[in-house]
């Protein structure tokens, strides 16, 4: 197994009231697969997915990513784990205002050991014509092509999406969604997709639903479908 | 308004920045009220000292004794005294000038203790008494009567405590002054002669003449040329400018921080600012909401500031009067100067902010509820950097110095004022130290100066012959005086330079580079001269200009000298020795040894360190002000970027880097802007304190000077990052997730 979660809980003090995010929840991914976790808002996918990148901490359980127990890690080797072996997408791209495309996918590839070569990247996310503009003059769905070739440049070998189509139009949305797949494809990337919207998990090798903390459903899709494919 | 709720936490939430604006208003306030209020108090004690004691127009001295005092009074309308004074030295070679006590001219008053009443009854300056541990009612015997100290005295004549009227600085550990009664002077010893005398009318120059009818003057020296007198006023002028122009510029300063602190508010707050646009709030009710900020700010700095400006004014006040030997009189807290104190910072901010709060509320709700308009531009410098030599590092640092002017603009303001703080002590120093080198080492290779009370003839067999005389020439219309020397062609003890530094010879005339930088002359031009005690004219042509700074000074052959100004032949007034020489003490008018000089200087520089460090301390203060406000700016403005660099896997101290570090060339560009405008600065700053005054101060600044306020600098900018860490490190992750951007 790539990813095993075992028996998370996390919870949230604020002040008088703790708020259970995850209860107990275990989950199980093979390496090169795609796993798209649905929910509501509040259902704890956001929790889940930050454990997972090792940016938020559990109170018990175990989450074993690539045979390592990232529970177990110190602050410094967990930002070590996200420099060589997370890459992340945001619902709203998180790209520097004040740097252009190629400084932008420089960002991350600045603190590889080795990484792709950045023209590489941004041609094979089909942006390479814009690498000498800022953000604010490309459209959402080129913002979002320049958050992958950031999260990529590092080959990363777990990548992680929050809500990557959320603020993207449909044909964009589909867009970046094949271009995810073919990431997956290309680089044998894992890859987990947290979203609101159920026809992404089209795409998925496998499906998990999250309902107040507590996995309600947990699928292998026996019917994967190309990007294209899926309509909302 | 219910959002004025906001204003409280608000302020709590960004404190350092608040406070920072703060403290720099305070500071301002309390430099504005304390000087102006101290030196006006100065001011009018001098002034009421002056009229109270009948201040001299002039003192000097005469080949033979007047004796138709009375008669000269009633045709000039004037005061006039005749006066005695002994140079007592005394063990530890320190020189006490025992000074007869006056009825109608330079009257002492007493500082603390009793005027002299009975016989043997002495009065003495405060300076040379603390310096010599002499306490009032202590025993001081001189020659052979013995007084007792009744109190500290103040004569209006020795405010400054010069040994000659021409020297610069006071040492109160090698000279002082004291007075005693007509009667006791006679019994210490035989002393000099000299007069002072008050004009009522501007008869002058017809006086003069009538002395000099069967009568030779030896000397005469204007109130105006007389350092003991008139040092005190430069220094009121240089403390008046420190106390108007300093404040403004901090607060300038401090305009600048607070709108770009309010800029960045604005920022924040354009959604709150929209949604509340939407739901019918009016413009006019946000911008009087915004004012407030600066309005606490403003009000709280003036009032703390005045409040401890006003509790400085004594001591500053006490300290004035006892550096210079001056009674205190009156203390005023003059209303005027306390009511602009509190009132400047409303002055300078309320607009300034306003036109900042106003333009950001130009927007509309929709604008402004998008997080504005301008969110994310970039710039046209920006958009023309082409950065693809350097690396990733370098290129975000540029980048984030590209990012916003106004805040470039804060830090290379701040830097450039708080290292110019810096800089004025080291430059002081450094310049002071360049004039008394040039003048007493450079210049003069004597060690002893021995001035006559009456004309001498004839050969010398140790040391040189020097004459001088006091003139007045007309320079860019107005009257200006001059000195001028007689100096044997062959001196080995004057030793002056061109602007090459080759040594220029005696058998020239010769003038000082600060006489020809003051009135533009320029060698091969000529210039009309009218000695003042015989009234004689002449032309003379300059030979030669002299890098030398002590004032209006003209060389030229003692022979020449003599002829011109209708002197005998081989007369002179002076001799320079390398040597002590053995002249009795009642042919001179003074005798002055180089170490006294060094020694003073020395004196006056430990003042000078304290200054030095108070001031540094203040530059420090104002420097980690800003940096620290302009990097927690740099840091809030970054705190999604710092987020989603942390999630990439971004060390610490890789982020430090990133963003804390790029400042450092705003702080070396300020820095480096700083030293031309100080040397500016101290400059003008001599001009206006010297421009009475015998003497020019050339600004200089050593190359260690500016190395140590240069490491002074890096350290206030490495102490403000230092301080800021821990804001990076409590940036969380999961506050880039969310964001929304672009």
């Amino acid at each position: 197994m790539f990813i095993e979660i075992r028996n998370i809980t996390k919870s949230y003090n604020t002040g008088k009231v703790s708020i259970d995010a995850l209860k107990n929840v275990s989950l199980t991914m093979n390496e090169g697969e795609i796993g798209v976790i649905l929910g509501p808002s509040g259902s704890g996918k956001s929790t889940l997915l930050n454990i997972i990148g090792g940016i938020d901490h559990i109170d018990s359980g175990n989450v074993i990513v690539d045979g390592v127990d990232i529970v177990k890690l110190n602050d410094n080797k967990l930002t070590q784990y996200r420099r060589n072996s997370i890459g992340f997408i945001f619902q709203f791209y998180n790209l520097v205002p004040n740097l252009t495309v190629y400084e932008n996918v420089e960002v991350a590839a600045n603190i590889s050991e080795n990484p792709i070569n950045i023209d590489e990247v941004l041609n094979s996310v089909g942006i390479s014509e814009f690498k000498n503009r800022f953000p604010r003059e490309l459209s959402g769905g080129q913002q979002q092509r320049v958050s992958i070739a950031r999260a990529i440049v590092k080959k990363p070998k777990l990548l992680l999406c929050d809500e990557p189509t959320g603020a993207l139009d449909y044909t964009a949305a589909k867009e970046i969604l094949k271009l995810i797949t073919e990431v997956n494809k290309k680089f044998a990337t894992t890859v987990i997709i947290i979203t609101h919207n159920t026809a992404i998990s089209g795409i998925a090798n496998r499906i998990i639903k999250l309902r107040s903390g507590e996995i309600s459903e947990n699928v292998v899709n026996g019917n994967v479908l190309l990007a294209e494919r899926i309509e909302w | 308004m219910v959002i004025n709720k906001m204003i409280k936490r608000t302020i709590f939430e960004y404190k350092s920045q608040y406070i920072g604006s703060i403290i720099l208003i305070i500071i301002s306030c309390m430099l504005y009220s304390s000087f102006n209020i101290a030196m006006l108090d100065v001011q009018d004690n001098l002034n009421t000292f002056r009229i109270n004691n009948k201040l001299e127009d002039a003192s000097f001295i005469i080949q033979n004794s007047i004796t138709n005092i009375n008669q000269l009074e009633e045709k000039y309308d004037l005061i006039l005294e005749e006066r005695k004074s002994i140079d007592y030295t005394n063990e530890d070679k320190s020189v006490l000038r025992i000074l007869e006590s006056t009825n109608k001219i330079d009257k002492y008053a007493v500082i603390s203790g009793n005027p002299i009443i009975g016989e043997n009854e002495l009065l003495i300056d405060k300076g040379y008494a603390g310096a010599h541990s002499l306490a009032i009612n202590a025993q001081l015997k001189i020659n052979d009567t013995t007084f007792k100290i009744v109190g500290y005295m103040s004569t209006p004549d020795y405010v400054y405590p010069l040994k000659s009227e021409s020297d610069m600085l006071k040492s109160p550990k090698s000279f002082g002054v004291a007075v005693v009664s007509e009667k006791d002077i006679n019994k210490i010893g035989k002393g000099l002669n000299f007069y002072s005398v008050k004009f009522n009318k501007d008869n002058i120059s017809e006086f003069k003449s009538d002395l000099s009818t069967d009568n030779i003057l030896i000397q005469w020296i204007n109130k105006k040329d007389n350092n003991r007198i008139s040092f005190i006023d430069g220094d009121m002028k240089g403390g008046a400018a420190i106390g108007k122009v300093m404040p403004i510029a901090i607060l300038i300063l401090t305009c600048i921080l607070i709108s770009v602190v309010l800029l960045r508010l604005l920022k924040r707050e354009y959604l709150v600012i929209g949604t509340l646009y939407a739901i019918g709030c009016t413009k006019k009710e946000l911008v009087r909401h915004y004012l407030r900020y600066p309005i606490i700010i403003s009000l709280i700095g003036s009032f703390v500031g005045t409040i401890i400006g006003s509790l400085l004014v004594k001591p500053l006040l006490s300290a004035v009067t006892v550096y210079y030997n001056l009674p205190l009189l009156i203390v005023n807290f003059d209303i005027k100067y306390t009511i602009l104190s509190l009132i400047l910072p409303f002055i300078f901010l309320i607009p300034v902010t306003y036109i900042v709060i106003n333009k950001a509320l130009k927007l509309s709700p929709l604008q402004l509820m998008r997080g504005g308009n301008n969110k994310t531009k970039v710039s046209f410098i920006e958009r023309k950097l082409n950065l693809n030599r350097f690396n990733f590092n370098t290129k975000f640092k540029i980048r984030e110095l590209c990012r916003s002017l106004p805040r470039a603009v804060l830090m290379i303001l701040g830097v450039t004022f708080a290292s110019m703080l810096l800089l004025i002590g080291f430059a002081t120093k450094d310049s002071m130290n360049y004039m008394v080198n040039n003048s007493y080492s450079d210049i003069y290779k004597y060690n002893y100066e021995y001035n006559f009370n009456a004309l001498q003839i004839g050969k010398v067999d140790k040391g040189e012959k020097r004459s001088l005389s006091s003139f007045t020439t007309k320079l860019n219309s107005k009257d200006e005086d001059l000195i001028i020397y007689g100096v044997e062609k062959d001196s080995k003890l004057i030793n002056l330079v061109d602007k090459n530094n080759n040594v220029i010879g005696f058998d020239k005339v010769i003038i000082t580079k600060s006489m020809s930088d003051r009135y533009n002359l320029k060698i091969g031009q000529s210039i009309k001269v009218k000695n003042k005690l015989n009234s004689k004219e002449y032309t003379i042509k300059v030979d030669e200009i002299a890098k030398a700074y002590t004032g209006n000074i003209i060389y030229m052959p003692l022979s020449e000298f003599n002829i011109s100004n209708g002197y005998p032949e081989n007369s002179y007034l002076q001799i320079d020795s390398a040597y002590k020489l053995d002249i009795p003490a009642d042919s001179l008018i003074s005798q002055t040894s180089k170490k006294d000089i060094i020694d003073g200087y020395n004196t006056m520089l430990m003042p000078m360190k304290y200054m030095i460090g108070g001031i540094a301390v203040m530059a420090f203060i104002i420097g980690l002000i800003v940096i620290y406000v302009v990097t927690s700016l740099v840091i809030e403005e970054n705190k999604a970027n710092i987020s989603m660099f942390k999630i990439l896997g971004y060390k610490n101290k890789e982020i430090y880097s990133l963003i804390l570090s790029s400042n450092i060339i705003l702080v070396i560009l300020g820095y480096i802007i700083s030293i031309p405008l100080i040397i500016m600065s101290v400059a003008s700053f001599f001009d206006v304190m010297t421009k009475d005054m015998n003497i020019t101060i050339p600004a200089k600044l050593n190359i260690s000077s500016v190395l140590i306020s240069f490491v002074i600098i890096i350290i206030t900018y490495e102490i403000s990052k230092a301080l800021n860490k821990s804001k990076v490190m409590k940036i969380s992750m999961a506050d880039s997730l969310k964001e929304k951007r672009e």
